[in-house]
């Protein structure tokens, strides 16, 4: 089954129709509207990946799916924002998948490992939700479990806390961060996890430093 | 205990012992050990034991299983299903 739906030529349809509507006017929208920013960025990504960033808002999937305009990006949705069956089938097929946070949801983690195997791109907020500042809170370990899992590196990003709409959106991209590498273990000790997203969210505090330093 | 049962629990022990390193007292791991309570696995634990359980014994999780998995024994049960 899931083999067949791998090789369906038209799985990614509703997602790509998408970024062509958007593709239209982001250009221009990202020209004078998104500044990103860092050595990382000038690189293209190859291959699969974890971008784990700060969570300001719910326009921040809109704003990573444009940094990275030249490639599909996957999102982790949590449930409560699927509010209805309309609202999942848009958002899945814009590429979210659902997750439970309030459970060890397997299913939806081995569905993005599943999607890091085959070399795609995957964004995830590890705090686990919408923060009020751009502080970046103690990390939740699924990003760095996920990376661990399908051996892909992690970008880390931090997006500006805006004030107002139609302030410029800031995005600052770091270096990529190999889990395993650091790890040097097969099976890695959930301590090892924890302090791994320790470091992640040192490296996003870093690129919130280049914003400070930058802006 | 069944023998079988009994190899699958040494494994798990050795499992356990690589994964949760000295936060879970392998020594006094039997089939009676809650998983939350006992070996104080959070959520990222659990899914990352069922992972590493998965790639050990080839055996596939779901959603469901979490429901009733709570003890060592749920999971031994589980492999030998």
């Amino acid at each position: 089954m899931r083999s067949r739906e791998k090789n369906n030529p038209f799985r990614f349809l509703p997602m790509d129709i998408g970024r062509l509507v958007c593709s239209v006017l982001l250009p221009i929208y990202r020209y004078r509207r998104i500044h990103v920013s860092g050595e990382q960025y000038k690189k293209h990504i190859k291959g699969g990946a974890i971008i784990a960033s700060n969570h300001t808002g719910f326009s921040d999937p809109f704003f990573i799916g444009t940094a990275f305009w030249y490639r599909r990006v996957f999102f982790l949705a949590a449930k409560e924002v699927m509010l209805n069956g309309l609202v999942e089938v848009l958002l899945k097929g814009m590429g979210c998948i659902k997750i439970d946070r309030e459970t060890s949801d397997i299913n939806a983690i081995r569905k993005c490992v599943n999607l890091l195997k085959e070399g795609r791109i995957l964004s995830v907020f590890p705090q686990g939700g919408i923060s009020v500042n751009s502080e970046i809170d103690k990390l939740k370990s699924g990003a760095v479990l996920m990376a661990l899992q399908a051996e892909v590196p992690i970008i880390p990003a931090y997006t500006l806390k805006r004030e107002h709409w139609w302030q410029r959106q800031r995005i600052v991209i770091g270096d990529e961060f190999d889990c395993k590498q650091l790890c040097g273990k097969k099976f890695p000790s959930v301590a090892d996890m924890e302090k791994l997203s320790e470091e992640l969210s040192q490296k996003i505090e870093e690129c919130r430093k280049v914003y400070e330093q930058t802006k | 205990m069944s023998k079988q049962n009994n190899e699958i629990l040494e494994r798990l022990a050795k499992l356990f012992e690589s994964v949760f390193e000295n936060e879970v007292d392998i020594s006094s791991l039997s089939t009676e050990s809650r998983l939350i309570e006992d070996l104080g696995m959070n959520s990222i634990g659990l899914l990352y034991m069922a992972m590493a359980v998965e790639e050990e014994f080839g055996v596939r999780f779901t959603n469901d299983d979490f429901l009733t998995l709570k003890t060592v024994g749920d999971v031994i049960n589980k492999i030998g299903a």
